[in-house]
């Protein structure tokens, strides 16, 4: 495939344009999201907040490339999702995107190991750098003492560093977490945060996170509030005014190179 | 994907509810058995009327009355009284039919045969000595009667070893007199037990000369059937010409269709046996497969209940970057596996079935001849059929998990 990095010198990671996404239930047209626009470039650290009900989760569904607007468009690092087939969208996902859910989502009666090898069996990584990369992650998340661990022995919130691991196996641009926190306590909650974080602070991942707790929104860089399908404020929190970085200079760093496609 | 982690994937997931996939595969665990088995036994009992019937050399033909049914209807002219001595005389005559072949007319019948006040009712053989050279069987004790005895319609009789031990327990039978209809029978000779041979147990079977059988016992003058035998192997298909010739001059035929006789030859027997063994094999064939069939929807059942089951886990596989073909392929691959494991216990449990059949037909039906049948085809159609069930009923469910989305399967709880 083509090198996108050129292009994306010029694009936002994330465009989107006038995003109406409408459900119907027996013919009934139910709007969720009444057009949205907004960019978030690489290397930020987003809140997308509101209230349950808002349509937070379904915009992190339209840009997480996991369903399509009604109408609007979306792109993603200049490829927009009208344009691309459903595995092209599937790679995407796979290659660029990781995704961290409320119910962590783990395999059953699957190791900590495996778990975080899924997303690497449908990628197009060679497999002799499969090991290197899963115990980079799981490292990443401080959970090396229970790589044989099945995800069943585990507590809450080492579930969720290992969704977390597996999120970032392939080293993606983009980490998309939905309420990782909203099945913690409070004190996980926070440790779950401080690794989002250090994802985006060191390694350069854009992190964008769906929460309705505001305390937790602060953490990041950026806040964008929505109330009934339509951006009610979106504004800069004092964490961002931080040193200026390069996220891809920082990925690279990281060593990338395993990535072909 | 790769196959080995596609492998390892479906493993997987089918050993996490063993028990449920165990009774899933019954269904084709039985197919597989009894299509094997049906093979098995078909291709056994073929070998076994074939080999019977090879043993009794080509160089025989056989000249019966009557004609091929036509018909339903046409039935009943297939016993006619068509051959008598006049026909076995043309044909026994150098200048009608080829060759210097040796001739003897059949009939056959079932009495009631009694010694004392042993009683028995079973099948009289009117025939000579070329009966004995076919069958190859020979008297253990005594011996067969001649030409002679033939000739003079001698009331004389050789007995099969389970007629002797009916009526004369153990003593010996050899010079005492049994009597049939009647009229009493010298006995010359005791066959040695032998079995089932061209479809007639000898062993119960009473041997008397043809003109005997036929003039005394049964009051006709027409013949079951004329035996030839060429002088050579190589001769037959020019006899069989001459015979159909000889007889049709006789019967003042000229159109072939209205023959009042068949000739037959050891080939043709052949033929007709394999056809009609084979048509029978496939028969029951279809007839086991229905059962695969049965185990098909079986196992397209349980593999929805399972794709409805792992919704969640298929929308956290499509979420980070599984195809459409992925989820496919991991579906159809369960159920392929479960399908082969299945055909593989079916192709050891029919084969094992088919043996044991196998040793009682020969242990106590008789027929000492048969071999135990397993032919690698079976195998490999068992394999293949059990695959192709798995595909075949597999596709459906795992259309419908690649199918879903992975927003609603991961909101699913």
């Amino acid at each position: 495939m083509t090198n996108w990095d050129f292009i994306s010198t010029n694009m936002s990671l994330i465009d989107a344009k006038k995003l109406v996404k409408t459900y119907f239930s027996g013919g009934v047209p139910n709007p969720v999201i009444k057009g949205i626009s907004f960019k978030i470039e690489d290397g930020e650290f987003v809140a997308i907040t509101g209230p349950s009900g808002s349509g937070k989760s379904t915009l992190l569904h339209m840009i997480g490339f996991l369903d399509e607007p009604t109408e609007g468009q979306f792109c993603f690092d200049g490829k927009c999702m009208v344009d691309l087939t459903d595995d092209e969208v599937s790679y995407t996902r796979n290659f660029e995107m990781g995704f961290v859910f409320q119910a962590f989502n783990l395999l059953a009666r699957t190791s900590v190991y495996d778990n975080v090898k899924l997303p690497l069996m449908y990628s197009k990584i060679p497999e002799k750098e499969w090991d290197k990369l899963i115990m980079d992650a799981i490292n990443a998340v401080g959970l090396e003492h229970r790589t044989d661990y099945l995800s069943s022995q585990l507590s809450g919130g080492e579930k969720q560093r290992v969704a977390i691991a597996r999120a970032l196996v392939a080293k993606p641009k983009v980490i998309f977490a939905d309420e990782p926190t909203g099945n913690l306590d409070s004190v996980t909650g926070k440790k779950v945060m401080e690794f989002l974080r250090k994802l985006n602070r060191e390694d350069g991942h854009t992190v964008i996170l769906i929460t309705h707790d505001l305390s937790i929104a602060k953490t990041a860089d950026r806040v964008i509030h929505i109330l009934d399908g339509e951006i009610e404020s979106d504004r800069r929190t004092k964490n961002s005014k931080s040193e200026s970085r390069n996220p891809k200079q920082i990925r690279n760093s990281k060593s990338k190179k395993s990535k072909k496609k | 994907m790769k196959l080995r982690h596609l492998l390892s994937t479906a493993t997987t997931g089918l050993s996490a509810h063993k028990k449920r996939s165990g009774l899933t595969i019954l269904g084709i665990v039985i197919g597989i058995s009894a299509i094997i088995m049906v093979m098995s036994i078909g291709m056994g009992a073929q070998e076994l009327i074939l080999g019977q019937i090879r043993g009794m050399g080509s160089r025989i033909i056989s000249v019966e009355p009557g004609r091929m049914p036509q018909g339903l209807s046409d039935m009943y002219e297939m016993y006619t009284e068509s051959l008598k001595d006049r026909e076995v005389k043309a044909i026994s005559n150098p200048n009608n039919v080829r060759g210097n072949n040796r001739v003897a007319p059949f009939v056959g019948s079932t009495e009631t045969v009694t010694h004392g006040n042993e009683k028995m009712r079973t099948m009289i053989n009117g025939a000579d000595g070329l009966w004995m050279e076919i069958l190859d069987i020979y008297p253990e004790k005594g011996v067969m009667f001649g030409e002679d005895e033939v000739k003079q319609m001698a009331k004389v009789a050789v007995i099969g070893s389970n007629v002797k031990k009916e009526l004369f327990g153990e003593s010996d039978a050899i010079g005492k007199k049994i009597k049939i209809k009647g009229y009493n029978f010298k006995v010359l000779g005791v066959l040695p037990p032998t079995g089932i041979l061209m479809m007639m147990n000898i062993d119960d079977i009473i041997l008397l000369p043809y003109t005997t059988t036929q003039k005394v016992l049964m009051g006709i003058s027409h013949y079951h059937a004329i035996l030839v035998q060429a002088e050579t192997e190589e001769m037959v298909p020019g006899i069989v010409e001459d015979i159909k010739k000889t007889i049709r001059e006789l019967h003042d035929i000229t159109d072939p269709d209205e023959d009042d006789f068949k000739v037959g030859t050891m080939d043709e027997a052949m033929d007709i046996i394999s056809g009609v063994t084979s048509a029978m094999t496939l028969l029951l064939i279809a007839v086991a497969a229905i059962s695969l069939l049965v185990g098909g929807v079986g196992i397209m059942n349980i593999m929805l209940v399972s794709v409805a089951e792992r919704t969640k886990e298929i929308g956290l596989r499509k979420a980070i970057g599984a195809t459409k073909s992925d989820i496919t392929i991991q579906f159809l691959m369960e159920s392929t596996i479960l399908t082969i494991i299945g055909g593989i216990l079916g192709i050891g449990i029919g084969a094992g079935l088919s043996w044991s059949i196998g040793y009682g037909i020969r242990e106590f039906g008789g027929f000492t001849s048969w071999t135990f049948f397993f032919p690698i085809s079976a195998v490999v159609m068992g394999i293949s059929v059990a695959a192709s069930v798995g595909l075949v009923f597999g596709l459906y469910p795992a259309r419908q998990a690649a199918k879903k989305s992975p927003i609603e399967a991961l909101r699913y709880e």
